[in-house]
């Protein structure tokens, strides 16, 4: 069974991994393979915060919080900005997406939304958003998202 | 080259079980999944690779399996344990080998009743059960021969280990009915079988017990004879200290200094001698905060400590496999982190450490040192123990370059994400 894997900016952590919802149960229940994709920059945003930080430790013991090589990571936030396509500042995210192969987001900001939608910066497959953490698990059970750039 | 311990039908273990030993192997699970059984059979394992098939092997301090009726995993109540269990090395690489054993209930004892050597295509098995006359089976790209074989007219399967067997005996094994099953070439390979399963399990297995003796305020120079509690790491450490040659007391003493300083237990370990004499009692002294307080007055972590750290640093010249249970008793979580890097940086080619553990702190700081390059990935084996309704099942875990679990079984934590989720109420 192939991962599935979620990025979740720091912006809506709370919302997406604290807060009682079908994402928080799906992260944490024995069903699928269900992957927290953080590193680099927004992993330290995600961890300022000390309930999430707590949250990201225990996923990482348990093989649920997936990382991304860091120079790979440095290099293609380099290309992202040399390339001058994206509208948001967020390129550590889509960076992150791009060499992890995650195509699922949780996001609250509209422009990083729209660059993730953007099929000349996200592809094969394209990109997608979540907002509402109550309506999206069932849908991430049944999409494998990840390895696909890795 | 990795080493994978097989076995089946031992205790909780009623199916078939693969396990990757490597330079550190971490057993992880609930109490009661087998972990201690794990580790008697690694020395198990040693003794299959190293020609010494006796009973006892199942009962050495500090693991005492019992009888076959306690080994042998129960079927059901009414129909009693299962007829035999294994026990197998495999090496894996190029042309993967294995030697198994198999164990039957003699006298209320497990005895081994067969062996059987695989070598790339190539097998050979002896069996010898209660009224069937010894027989051996060969097998070899297509040919096989199964014929009455007894060499050894007094003796039984556990006193005529494989080794015996390669190419030595090849001509009474060919007369007796294996003629024209192997080729010269084939023997040479049986015969290198052998041989790297007996180097690969050359390590010397040496077991501490999950709780250490207690600290005495003054000990009598009496015996050193290695216990499994560490009862003896005073008089060690009195001898080492009391030895004209003092590099090794230096070194151990230099090593110990900087495990105490960064894990806060200890600024120093010294020997207190009480007279002039070798034969005067000692007293064992732990400098703290610029202070000298007696073993039996610290924290009872430095007592539990010790035991770890002094056989660990006074055996570094040996091959040796440690086989350690729950190294991180009566430890502050830097303490049990920091003995992760203590494992870590102890680790050579010469030795092995298998460590039966319910600390995160310290599988997270071996984690942490295979991400620090200290220790590559395929350095470590993490065995997860589940408990299921048939028995447990082992799932080596792997890691990457980040130390991160690449391959977690759905159920791997679920009690402490539940306990999370119970814990922030959601």
């Amino acid at each position: 069974m192939s991962d599935v894997c979620l990025i979740v900016d720091a912006n809506v952590a709370h919302k997406f991994l604290l807060q009682s919802s079908a994402i928080t149960q799906w992260l944490s229940r024995p069903l699928g393979n269900p992957r927290l994709v953080a590193a680099g920059k927004l992993l330290r945003e995600l961890a300022a915060n000390d309930e999430v930080r707590k949250k990201l430790v225990e996923l990482e013991r348990a093989g649920r919080l997936r990382s991304a090589d860091a120079e790979r990571l440095h290099r293609e936030e380099r290309r992202l900005r040399a390339a001058a396509v994206c509208l948001s500042n967020d390129t550590h995210i889509l960076a992150l997406a791009i060499v992890s192969g995650t195509r699922t987001l949780a996001t609250n900001d509209n422009t990083l939304a729209t660059d993730f939608k953007n099929k000349q910066i996200i592809d094969q497959p394209r990109g997608r958003i979540y907002r509402d953490p109550t309506k999206h698990a069932h849908l991430l059970r049944h999409t494998p998202s990840c390895g696909i750039a890795r | 080259m990795a080493v994978h311990l097989q076995f089946e039908g031992i205790r909780c273990f009623a199916e078939p079980q693969d396990a990757v030993i490597r330079p550190i192997t971490l057993l992880v699970g609930e109490n009661s999944s087998g972990k201690t059984t794990f580790l008697a059979l690694c020395r198990i394992a040693y003794a299959i690779a190293n020609r010494m098939q006796t009973v006892p092997l199942f009962n050495e301090a500090p693991f005492f399996l019992g009888a076959y009726e306690q080994i042998a995993t129960r079927r059901s109540a009414r129909k009693g344990p299962v007829e035999s269990f294994s026990v197998a090395i495999l090496l894996g690489g190029a042309v993967p080998s294995s030697l198994r054993y198999e164990y039957a209930s003699r006298v209320g004892q497990p005895t081994p009743r067969a062996w059987r050597l695989e070598v790339g295509g190539l097998a050979i098995q002896h069996t010898e059960q209660d009224g069937v006359p010894p027989s051996v089976l060969m097998r070899s790209s297509g040919r096989e021969a199964r014929f009455p074989f007894a060499p050894f007219a007094d003796g039984a399967t556990q006193d005529h280990p494989p080794a015996l067997w390669g190419s030595l005996m090849a001509p009474e094994i060919e007369a007796a009915g294996g003629a024209g099953v192997f080729t010269q070439s084939d023997w040479e390979s049986v015969d290198q079988a052998l041989r790297s399963i007996q180097q690969e399990l050359r390590r010397r297995p040496y077991a501490i017990a999950p709780i250490r003796t207690s600290p005495l305020r003054t000990y009598d120079p009496i015996s050193a004879a290695p216990s499994p509690e560490g009862s003896h790491i005073p008089m060690v450490l009195a001898s080492l200290s009391r030895s004209a040659h003092q590099e090794q007391w230096n070194s151990v003493r230099s090593d110990l200094r900087e495990f105490g300083s960064k894990s806060g237990l200890f600024d120093e370990i010294e020997i207190v001698n009480k007279g002039k004499k070798d034969s005067d009692p000692f007293q064992v002294g732990v400098k703290s905060g610029g202070r000298m307080f007696n073993l039996i007055d610290v924290g009872y972590g430095v007592s539990q400590a010790l035991p770890i750290l002094v056989e660990t640093l006074q055996r570094a010249s040996q091959f040796e496999t440690f086989l350690i249970q729950q190294p991180e008793v009566h430890l502050h979580p830097k303490a049990q982190a920091e003995l992760g890097s203590f494992f870590a940086n102890q680790t050579d080619p010469k030795r092995r450490f298998v460590i039966e553990t319910h600390s995160d702190y310290l599988v997270d700081r071996i984690r942490m040192e295979v991400r620090r390059r200290l220790l590559e990935p395929e350095d470590v084996s993490l065995l997860y123990f589940e408990r299921g309704k048939s028995g447990t099942t082992i799932h080596n875990l792997e890691l990457d370059r980040n130390g991160t679990i690449t391959n977690p079984p759905p159920g791997f934590r679920q009690f402490f994400l539940k306990e999370e989720l119970d814990l922030l109420g959601v």
